[in-house]
């Protein structure tokens, strides 16, 4: 079954030198609690597609389907994770997750159950009354993690999440996220630069050139679990990455 | 005691008790005061003592005017002057920093506004409302202070976070929660700056307009003492007011400080875990 369709969407910003096409008449497909990844250099539009889906930015035209229905963006349940944690600094770890649960408009009563929850399953149960300051930087994108998660979402939003961790945190983060997943059954929009990232995640990945174009999409073929560091997977890793260079020269 | 009075009593303690650094700051003002009066003659310049005397004789009533009379009208007029200030600039701030289209069409009246000269504010004031008591004063307050404390506001709206906000949206935060627990919280440092600034400003303001057109105030009372060659009592009236706002301006701090406590808390935790 398909959780997410996008059908022909196209965004335009208005820049300086005239308007400036992001992408144009893009068709994405997640299935049903799938793992996709966008792949995509730096300024391809990869965030802005997030946000078009979130309903954070409208598209200019192109249409959004949920569960094989038409809807509005951002008006399904989803949780979005962005490459910074964007906490509120002002509001400890469990009062960030609370402020997401009232904002989905989940019952004040199973507030309390779900940061518990949550936080244990992200490895944070002892930081429920911490402020972000007082958290690590992997520790901070965790509850940034839980309060996506808290809000019981059918599809994970999450934008290089990874991408300001040091490599052995990243890893760990990485496997956190893949045991929660299979746990939850939502479907992941992951967007990343880091062709590792894609494989070791993601059940298909589609690539993304400088235009916004989508240029190559491809299923992972390799069985879950998987072993990080397999030798099979980074010969994957290293022919998508002649792939994506190839098409990006 | 309940613990939850005790603990009460305790935060309303550590909002009211006076701190070390402000003790010192009070006493370095009091020996300053007095050495430079050595340099003067008492008419011009008086000591502590002299000074301290000339209050006593305001605050018990031995001029021509009533103390709680004066008094209390000139802290009237600050008082609404400076909440209907606060009022305006927080509206009209917040609107300049939340929509740049609206902020292009606010700016520009506001710019006039702040160019006014208090002085043409308090004649206008007189000549649209005739000699009133309590209107004229509240009016020049409100018209000169407000703008300022507006500068202050929408500048601190442009601190704010957007990826916060977007965040919000993207949860499907109301716009109350959004303005709640996202916008204020970061504009808050910025209000209380406001506030202390307006606070100062406004009983100065109060003055001027009362030494304008009214029959009551401070204002009142210090011109009518400097007409009469008394040095001594215009600064001995001035002096009440200026403790107060002093002590309103200790208060505004420590409610900041403890808006502000998860900074401090933060910051320990993280010191001692360093």
């Amino acid at each position: 079954m398909t959780r997410l369709r996008i059908n022909g969407a196209t965004k335009r910003f208005e820049g300086v030198d005239g308007p400036l096409t992001v992408f144009e008449g893009l068709d994405l497909v997640i299935g049903d609690g799938e793992f996709v990844t966008v792949m995509g250099p730096s300024g391809c539009g990869k965030t802005t597609l997030l946000n078009a889906v979130a309903g954070v930015v409208d598209l200019d035209t192109g249409t959004i389907e949920f569960g094989g229905e038409p809807v509005e963006p951002g008006a399904f349940p989803f949780g979005y994770v962005f490459q910074e944690p964007r906490l509120l600094e002002w509001r400890t770890a469990g009062q960030n997750i609370a402020f997401a649960l009232e904002a989905a408009g989940v019952d004040a009563s199973e507030h309390d159950r779900r940061i518990r929850t949550w936080l244990e399953r992200v490895g944070l149960a002892d930081e429920r009354d911490s402020y972000p300051r007082q958290l690590s930087g992997g520790q901070r994108q965790r509850v940034g993690l839980a309060r996506a998660l808290a809000v019981g979402p059918e599809l994970l939003l999450m934008d290089e999440p990874f991408s300001s961790l040091d490599a052995v945190t990243a890893r760990n983060a990485r496997r956190n996220l893949l045991d929660l997943w299979a746990d939850t059954g939502a479907s992941v929009f992951f967007v990343t630069h880091d062709v590792h990232e894609a494989v070791v995640l993601s059940d298909r990945i589609v690539f993304m050139n400088g235009d916004g174009d989508v240029f190559e999409a491809v299923t992972v073929p390799h069985d879950r679990p998987r072993e990080f560091d397999d030798p099979a997977l980074r010969e994957t890793e290293a022919e998508l990455t002649r792939t994506f260079f190839e098409e990006l020269e | 005691m309940s613990t939850d009075d005790d603990r009460r009593f305790r935060s309303l303690r550590t909002i009211t008790a006076p701190r070390p650094a402000t003790v010192v700051s009070v006493l370095t003002v009091l020996a300053g005061w007095q050495l430079f009066s050595t340099f003067f003659s008492p008419y011009r310049f008086p000591g502590l003592w002299t000074l301290a005397g000339n209050v006593t004789t305001v605050l018990s009533g031995g001029t021509r005017f009533d103390p709680f009379t004066q008094f209390g009208a000139t802290v009237a007029r600050v008082a609404v002057g400076f909440g209907l200030s606060m009022m305006f600039s927080t509206i009209w701030g917040v609107a300049m920093g939340a929509r740049s289209t609206l902020g292009e069409y606010l700016s520009g009246p506001l710019f006039v506004l702040l160019t006014v000269p208090s002085v043409v504010w308090a004649f206008v004031g007189v000549i649209w409302f005739g000699l009133t008591e309590f209107l004229v004063p509240v009016f020049v307050v409100t018209l000169v202070v407000f703008p300022y404390l507006t500068v202050v506001v929408w500048e601190g709206m442009g601190d704010v976070d957007e990826s916060l906000v977007e965040m919000a949206e993207a949860f499907g935060a109301s716009t109350a929660a959004t303005w709640r627990y996202v916008y204020l919280p970061q504009l808050r440092p910025h209000l209380f700056g406001a506030a202390r600034i307006g606070l100062a400003v406004s009983w100065k303001l109060a003055l001027v307009a009362e030494v304008f057109g009214s029959a009551t105030g401070v204002g009142v009372a210090v011109k009518h003492h400097f007409e009469t060659f008394e040095n001594g009592m215009v600064l001995a009236w001035a002096v009440p007011m200026m403790a107060l706002i002093y002590g309103a301006d200790r208060l505004l701090r420590r409610v900041e400080r403890r808006a502000a406590r998860w900074k401090s808390e933060a910051t320990e935790r993280q010191g001692a875990l360093e």
